[in-house]
């Protein structure tokens, strides 16, 4: 089963940062490590995370530095900033809140 | 290329502005689609299959370019605004801050050089600095300090009549006007007081004289001016040549009197006066007495009397001496020429620079000269005058002149605030008592001739013991090497001088920095300049792959201007620190200093290209530019040793020509062969390490015939051409270490333009080194504004800081002569009981 493209687009934010939380990640790995984690539920085109990354850059969530990889190539990482973080708390305490109203509502618990 | 270039090519076209930051994205999609394509084979997907597959899970790249672009939008905008800004400022910044640095470190250096003149030598820049220095006084202090500059060009007198005229009850004004007006009677020469302006110009100041003894009446100084104008009708010569000799040789001082001398000198005085029939006055020179002394210990060989017929104008002669007796009669003969200096220093604000400084300098010299009337015209006619009457059996009156003349000489002597008015006094108060001696011959006492001799060489022992000696006993070279050029000629001429030159020497190291940061910077400004002409070229020449804008960062340009700026600082200032910089030793005899400043500059050069080309290599690899592999150790090792190796032979070739019994042209030329040797083999290092590098290994004898030889023409050609046009265009000895400085900066600018030339040629990887290069001016570009403004205002405040000390340390220059030598002691001899003036104002 996979999602509604409404309802992904707005959890990929928080589960980058998420991600990031964890540690430095570079795009592929980022793709690969969703996918694995949300069972192909959150599968995504990987084409589009790049400008997701890129955005977040540029509101300073996160942040990007060169290294080489274990083969020797420079990969692009990207790491969690402060302000970064402090969203990734805000969304966590949202997406708990909202989840719970909306498993009552729709499970009639 | 990669396989999915066509791809990439796709999805960032859309950031196609941005070339730099569209490589980025492009290879950040690259290695994706590569780990991607990996992963699928790794699950034996065939290669195409792979492929297809990492390029199907990737999406639509049309879609992904739309997203790019929107994601990107600010960033690109933000980065167009910042690159065009750069373009637009940060040329013509550091432009305009190394003219600063010229105009103000340059003409700082050429203004010290005409203390003198101060503000009135330099262009514009010091006339903007005196508009700027005016702007910070009230009209009342310019008036004071500055006169009626609009009347300037009428002369002393009507440049300061209005001073005066403001504060008519002013005695100090009253004076200082007198002062102006004796010295523009004076300027043509005593001729002007037989012209028919002359006499008036003498009835204008005799008016000035009768106010100012009104306003002044305790002081002789107006019947002693008074005295020294029938005087000095009287007694000049147009050429007189003891002038030439000025009493600081030899013989005992004179200072223009005709006391003590060698008798030939007098004889030729004598010689010349009755030859001359043209005596363009009725009075013709006066000569009374000569005493030989004996060689070294001041002892008296002989006293020789001689006399030149006189025909004296009487009612000039009646005339001075009515007025010594009149100065005589007065409790003190002061000029108040420091307290007139003082009073003037006390308007300006606080200096902010030497060159302020040295204004007042300049006012201190300006003020005193004017200031020392025509005693010694006075004395020697006196004296002359006191033998006519003893031959005329008149020794009461002979005897009453001299009384007069020491009466005036001791009040004269204890008013006395500089050296050279002190001189003039010791010059007087010498003439008087040989005269003393040749009256009593005259009349032929002997005995008191004998007495009068006795106190004669009393006089001359003590002169001897308390100047010459103590002068003679002084470690000249050790004062002369530690005064430095302000003070390394005062310095060990004046015996018991006590004045710790250490903020004179570092004011001057001070300025040389700020003159060598103004060398350094139009060396990093040329550099940068010819940097972007790299991308003009790779354009010209159509290269498939134009140079890169390369970024390296905030953080990488910290650290290298960090390390290539700020370490090669600190090492020169613990090095300036160290006895062997020779920073202990003023700029007059420390050449070696200097040597520092090439090293010091080549060091901040080469570590901004190799730290700044590191930086932008990691850069270019991360963006996936083909770039040539790490600096190895060892070419960063013969490039440090061959700048060490620079620095010693500089160091020694500057040394040895320095130290050597006999400092001849052989040495500059063997120091200039040595440096120019050394600084070859630093550029044959460079270039061979950095060409090897850029080129890549495997291209090392191509690399090296391509761009060794066309490195080392140009090295040579820029590093002859430059310091033979010092040579032909810098005068003095200076022009030796000058033109070695500029050899260094040929041979640098040679080898970086053969480095430019290189980078451009087609090679693997060429693209990189193209882009280094064009990045490289940007680097530079802040590298010269961060040193400009920290390194620049810092060198600023600390030459305020030190001029502010030197006046603090004295109000003025001139007070240093007297008060902290042996002229105090001379003062107390010479003053006796005469009372010191009050101050004024």
């Amino acid at each position: 089963m996979s999602l509604s493209k409404e309802l992904a687009r707005g959890t990929v934010m928080p589960i980058v940062l998420s991600l990031l939380a964890e540690r430095s990640m570079y795009g592929y790995e980022i793709v690969k490590t969703v996918n694995q984690r949300s069972g192909g539920v959150l599968d995504f085109k990987e084409g589009t995370l790049y400008p997701l990354l890129h955005k977040m850059q540029g509101q300073r969530l996160i942040k990007a530095k060169w290294e080489d990889g274990p083969t020797g190539k420079p990969r692009k990482y990207y790491a969690l900033t402060p302000k970064g973080n402090r969203l990734l708390d805000e969304s966590r305490e949202q997406w708990s809140t909202l989840s719970t109203a909306v498993h009552t509502l729709l499970m009639g618990a | 290329m990669s396989d999915f270039r066509d791809l990439t090519e796709r999805a960032t076209h859309r950031l196609r502005r941005d070339r730099e930051l569209r490589l980025e994205v492009s290879r950040e999609l690259e290695s994706h689609l590569e780990a991607s394509a990996a992963e699928y084979r790794a699950a034996d997907y065939s290669e195409e299959d792979a492929r297809a597959a990492a390029v199907k899970a990737f999406g639509d790249p049309d879609d992904v370019a739309d997203a790019l672009w929107d994601a990107n939008r600010f960033r690109l905008k933000l980065r167009a605004w910042a690159w065009w800004g750069a373009r637009a400022t940060l040329l013509p910044a550091c432009v305009a801050a190394v003219i600063v640095f010229i105009l103000s470190g340059m003409t700082t250096l050429i203004s010290v050089n005409h203390a003198v003149d101060g503000y009135e030598q330099g262009g514009v820049y010091n006339q903007w600095k005196k508009s700027r220095l005016q702007a910070r006084m009230t009209p009342q202090q310019r008036l004071i300090f500055y006169g009626d500059e609009g009347r300037a060009s009428e002369g002393r007198a009507a440049r300061w009549r209005p001073l005066r005229d403001a504060y008519p009850d002013e005695p100090l004004y009253q004076l200082h006007l007198i002062a102006q007006m004796l010295s523009d009677l004076f300027s043509g020469g005593p001729e002007v007081l037989d012209l028919p302006e002359g006499l008036e110009q003498v009835r204008e100041l005799r008016a000035e004289l009768d106010r100012g003894a009104a306003l002044d009446p305790d002081n002789g100084i107006y019947a002693l001016i008074d005295a020294g104008l029938s005087a000095k009708r009287i007694d000049f010569h147009p050429d007189p040549p003891y002038a030439q000799q000025g009493g600081f040789g030899e013989d005992y001082p004179m200072h223009g009197g005709s006391g003590y001398g060698s008798s030939d000198q007098w004889g030729d005085v004598a010689a010349d006066a009755e030859h001359d029939e043209d005596w363009p006055v009725a009075a013709e020179p006066i000569v009374v007495m000569v005493l030989k002394r004996d060689g070294d210990d001041g002892e008296r060989e002989a006293l020789e009397i001689e006399r030149f017929p006189t025909p004296v104008d009487r009612a000039a002669v009646d005339a001075a001496l009515h007025r010594l007796a009149d100065a005589a009669d007065h409790p003190y003969v002061a000029m108040h020429a420091v307290d007139r200096i003082r009073h003037r220093l006390d308007q300006l604000p606080p200096p902010e620079s030497m060159l302020d400084y040295m204004i007042r300098v300049a006012t201190e010299v300006g003020t005193l000269l004017p200031a020392m009337a025509s005693s010694r015209h006075v004395a020697r006619v006196a004296c002359a005058e006191a033998i006519t009457r003893a031959e005329a059996g008149d020794a009461a009156g002979a005897l009453a002149i001299l009384d007069d003349l020491d009466s005036v000489n001791a009040r004269f002597a204890a008013s006395s605030d500089t050296l050279i008015m002190l001189l003039v006094s010791w010059s007087m108060e010498s003439l008087e008592r040989g005269t003393r001696v040749a009256v009593w011959r005259v009349l032929g006492d002997e005995q008191r001739a004998g007495e009068a001799l006795a106190e004669s060489d009393t006089l001359m022992r003590f002169w001897w013991r308390e100047w010459e000696e103590p002068k003679q006993n002084r470690p000249w070279d050790a004062m002369e090497k530690e005064a430095g050029l302000f003070l390394g000629v005062m310095m060990p001429a004046v015996p018991g001088y006590a004045v710790d030159p250490t903020a004179f020497r570092k004011a001057e190291y001070t300025l040389i920095d700020r003159v060598a940061l103004t060398w350094g910077l139009v060396v990093l400004v040329f550099i940068s300049a010819l940097a972007p002409l790299q991308g003009v070229w790779s354009v010209w020449r159509k290269r498939d792959q134009p140079a890169l804008l390369l970024w390296m960062g905030w953080r990488r340009l910290a650290w290298v201007l960090g390390l290539a700026v700020g370490v090669p600082i600190a090492l020169f200032m613990v090095w300036s620190a160290l006895p062997w910089s020779g920073r202990g030793f003023g700029l007059n005899y420390s050449f070696v200093a200097l040597t520092a400043y090439l090293p010091l500059t080549l060091g901040v050069v080469v570590l901004l290209w190799v730290l700044g080309s590191e930086a932008l290599r990691q850069r270019g690899r991360a963006l996936g530019l083909a770039v040539p592999a790490k600096r190895g150790l060892r070419g960063l090792a013969v490039l440090g040793l061959a700048i060490a190796w620079l620095s010693a032979t500089l160091w020694g070739a500057f040394w040895w020509a320095e130290n050597p019994i006999y400092v001849t042209s052989l040495g500059w030329v063997i120091a200039i062969i040595v440096a120019s040797v050394g600084a070859t083999i630093v550029a044959v290092g460079w270039i061979v390490s950095e060409i090897v590098w850029l080129r890549g290994v495997e291209n090392t004898r191509d690399a090296l015939r391509k761009g060794l030889l066309v490195s080392l023409v140009a090295a040579f050609a820029f590093g002859g051409v430059l310091p033979v046009l010092t040579l032909l265009t810098v005068d003095d000895i200076d022009r030796v270490p000058f033109a070695i400085a500029m050899g260094g900066v040929g041979v640098l600018l040679g080898v970086v333009s053969g480095l430019f030339w290189v980078a451009g040629r087609p090679g693997p990887t060429s693209w990189f080194a193209r882009s280094v290069v064009r990045s490289m001016g940007p680097t530079l570009g802040i590298a010269v504004l961060v040193l400009a403004l920290v390194v620049g205002m810092g060198l600023n405040l600390r030459e305020r800081a030190l001029a502010q000390r030197l006046v603090a340390d004295s109000p003025t220059f001139v007070n240093y002569e007297i008060e902290r030598s042996q002229g105090k002691v001379i003062r107390a001899y010479l003053a006796g009981d005469a009372a010191r003036p009050p101050r004024r104002p």
